[in-house]
């Protein structure tokens, strides 16, 4: 169309989630149908990038030295729940399920997509842990064979012979899910789960 | 199970063409290059999304289209009448079962068991044993949802390994991996052991039907290694890692097993004759079939593209023997086959089916 609307174009392709015709669809809403908003979007974007960092002690979004959540003393710092991402941490916050620690590792890993262990949020929890303030790690990742080897490096070199309790969050039916209709998958991992009704 | 019709648009030759089938025993006549295999291929896919003919699945749409779409009306044992739609275009293959999506591929692989017999099977004696293990893995893929998990996260841990070993990854990664795979690789194993026995037990039946009684078939299920036991397979990687790093990949594992077919002769690869190893090829497939049909509860449909026109009287009667009466078959040739009174002939020309008058539907 224009030079300057194709390079916006491009520029929103990169982002993820975005293909072409959804990347046509935010341009067209910036520039023709409410160019208004595109001063507040533009300034917001200014801030989050300046004020937003990485929380020194977990990893979470933060806008100081330590996030909200770490920040918090009614949470228990001796139980930490380890997500591979910042969504992760955000969906289990919104379950109201969990009222301790996170530890975000920003991946998991992967040799194929060049993830390695320098390239996780390995050293603050290597730290948490040699502080001797842990006694339990639920690690909350993917149920895959990279999740699974994640899970298996944890414990084995950042855990080792410490006494600390290492559980693996369960994988199962969804709530209000019926058997009949829940993937063979999803079964198997509900099966192999199972636990002992009290 | 049975194909009561199949419409194709856009795939290989055919730009649009409606097959209707629905009897016992189908055979598609027609010249060479007419577009018989074709819809074959088409009817194979419905079985695990996979051609009989080429793993590049670029090579499916017509010339100059993208994309192609296969609509199947079928009878189901157990769902009764099924109406299934395979479209493939510039996003992908999207499976409906009745008007439900289908998303994942574990859900789909062996509902609608299909078998086909080609001259390619010649490679499972004559090939390399990739070829042997791609038999392997499908058949019990097809009949088991665990094995495919299983050898997909084997496969996927097994890549992760050997990238690790190519780059020079710490021991503490690798045993990270290795911990994983171990398990996956221990329930290959064991159903790799387990079906193909059972394989074996089916083949000697059906190839004593199909020839001369004596020639005695013989299925070996050879592991790379004994890796039931998970704690034995871990040590062993753990083990091997100096010369898999020199190499750069995992040299012993479920992905290097084969199997091996004999006759009383010796190895059916060496000794059998041209003959004898078109018969056991047949009684191979057939042998699937049967498994699956044993296993799923599921009649398979029987495809055999120009195979049977290429055994010889004796054996030809013997396939018809060994075939189980309840399964569909669905053949192809281009000429006329000889029992032709047992066949509802459709000709095939230019990629257009059209059912003939003679032949009656069985």
């Amino acid at each position: 169309m224009t030079p300057a609307y194709d390079s916006l174009l491009q520029q929103l392709k990169r982002l993820p989630g975005l293909g072409y015709r959804s990347a046509e669809r935010v341009a067209m809403h910036l520039l023709v149908e409410q160019p208004d908003a595109m001063a507040d979007l533009l300034q917001a974007m200014r801030g989050a990038r300046d004020a937003v960092r990485r929380c020194q002690n977990c990893g979470n979004m933060a806008e100081s030295e330590l996030c909200a959540i770490c920040d918090d003393a009614n949470r228990d710092v001796g139980t930490i729940c380890v997500v591979e991402h910042v969504p992760d941490l955000i969906a289990i916050e919104r379950s109201s399920a969990w009222k301790s620690q996170y530890h975000v590792l920003h991946g998991k890993l992967s040799p194929i997509h060049g993830v390695g262990p320098e390239q996780l949020n390995f050293q603050s929890l290597q730290h948490r842990i040699q502080s001797g303030e842990i006694n339990e790690l639920v690690l909350a990742l993917s149920n895959d064979i990279e999740g699974q080897a994640t899970c298996h490096y944890i414990q084995e070199e950042l855990v080792q012979e410490r006494l600390i309790k290492v559980s693996r969050i369960g994988f199962g039916l969804p709530s209000g899910g019926g058997v009949t209709y829940a993937d063979s998958v999803t079964l198997r991992s509900a099966l192999e789960g199972r636990r002992i009704y009290e | 199970m049975r194909f009561l019709n199949l419409r194709l648009q856009n795939f290989r030759n055919i730009e649009f063409t409606e097959l209707p089938l629905g009897g016992e025993r189908h055979f598609l006549l027609g010249a060479n290059g007419q577009g018989k295999s074709n819809l074959l291929e088409a009817l194979g896919l419905a079985t695990a999304l996979r051609s009989f003919r080429t793993q590049t699945l670029t090579a499916l749409p017509r010339k100059g289209h993208k994309e192609y779409a296969l609509v199947y009306q079928l009878e189901h044992d157990h769902q009764g009448a099924t109406h299934l739609e395979i479209h493939s275009g510039r996003s992908g293959r999207s499976v409906q079962v009745d008007g439900e999506k289908v998303t994942r591929l574990v859900e789909f692989i062996g509902r609608f068991p299909t078998v086909t017999l080609c001259s390619g099977d010649l490679m499972l004696l004559r090939g390399g044993p990739g070829e042997r293990r791609r038999f392997m893995d499908l058949t019990l893929a097809v009949v088991n949802r665990g094995y495919y998990t299983a050898l997909r996260d084997f496969h996927r841990g097994i890549a992760e390994r050997n990238r690790l070993l190519k780059n020079g990854g710490s021991a503490a990664e690798l045993s990270a991996f290795e911990a994983e795979i171990a398990p996956h690789a221990s329930t290959i194993a064991s159903y790799r052991e387990a079906g193909m026995a059972e394989l074996r037990a089916v083949l000697c039946r059906v190839y004593d039907q199909i020839a001369e009684a004596g020639e005695g078939p013989e299925l070996d299920f050879r592991p790379n290694v004994d890796c039931r036991d998970p704690e034995v397979y871990r040590r062993l990687l753990q083990d091997s890692r100096p010369r898999d790093r020199m190499i750069g990949a995992t040299q012993r594992g479920p992905h290097r097993d084969d199997f091996h077919l004999a006759l009383q002769v010796g190895g059916a690869r060496e000794y059998a004759s041209d003959g004898q190893q078109r018969g056991l090829c047949v009684a191979l497939r057939i042998a699937q079939a049967s498994f699956y049909h044993q296993q799923l509860g599921v009649a398979p449909v029987l495809l055999a593209d120009d195979v049977l026109g290429e055994l010889d009287p004796v054996r030809r009667q013997g396939f018809w023997r060994a075939c189980p009466a309840e399964l569909q078959v669905i053949a192809t040739g281009t000429e006329l086959p000889v029992d032709l009174d047992e066949w509802r002939i459709t000709s095939i020309a230019n990629g257009q089916a059209t059912t003939a008058a003679t032949g009656p539907l069985v």
